[in-house]
């Protein structure tokens, strides 16, 4: 969702939209995941870490998120989040991607994870309906948070 | 359990209820909404 994106959460805040974030991860390791990602993303913009103010901040953009975890995948297989091929997941598009992110600097991790699961994106309405549904032809492939937030509108 | 088809835009969400970091459930029934599900890829 690109939580550290100016405007991101203040949209969000404005549709009293939910987030549910779900992993295939066994909950322990999505804790350990989630601290790094509020030092490593959210930190630099939102004061995660530092003053009593900025710790106020630093809460915002998970206020209205939930971490879940289904390490044994079922909730995957009801929204069809199957696993990629290993050719689809190691295409000449995915190895550029690690390439840029690499020439840019960025950290690129080797993970011992199951890295051929399908992500996804759904945005569910107040009637149960679901107005947004995504998953990209490879791990490349994910929609904007425009398009996300688009949806929440719609649903709202 | 097979994989479902994905779902599409206007179909009802599949219901769920699963263990939340900090404690306790959360089902998506009881969930206010709107709500974005964003099932995440390997934690690199």
């Amino acid at each position: 969702m690109q939580l550290h994106r100016p405007g991101i959460v203040e949209t969000l805040e404005s549709l009293e939209a939910q987030i549910l974030v779900i992993s295939f991860a066994q909950l322990p390791r999505l804790e350990h995941w989630i601290a790094y990602f509020r030092r490593k993303f959210l930190a630099p913009v939102w004061g995660v870490e530092g003053s009593a103010a900025a710790s106020t901040r630093g809460d915002r953009p998970f206020a209205r998120t939930r971490f879940l975890s289904d390490p044994e995948r079922e909730v995957y297989r009801a929204y069809g989040l199957d696993r990629l091929s290993p050719l689809r997941a190691g295409s000449p598009h995915i190895l550029n991607q690690y390439l840029r992110w690499t020439l840019q600097g960025r950290p690129v991790h080797l993970t011992t994870e199951d890295v051929l699961q399908r992500g996804g994106n759904f945005v569910v309405g107040r009637d149960g309906h679901l107005t947004f549904s995504h998953t990209g032809r490879d791990q490349s492939d994910r929609p904007s948070a425009d398009a996300i937030l688009a949806a929440l509108r719609y649903a709202n | 359990m097979p994989v479902s088809k994905l779902p599409g835009i206007g179909e009802a969400a599949p219901d769920f209820e699963l263990p939340a970091v900090g404690g306790g459930t959360v089902c998506l029934e009881t969930q206010p909404k709107p709500v974005a599900l964003v099932f995440i890829r390997c934690l690199a």
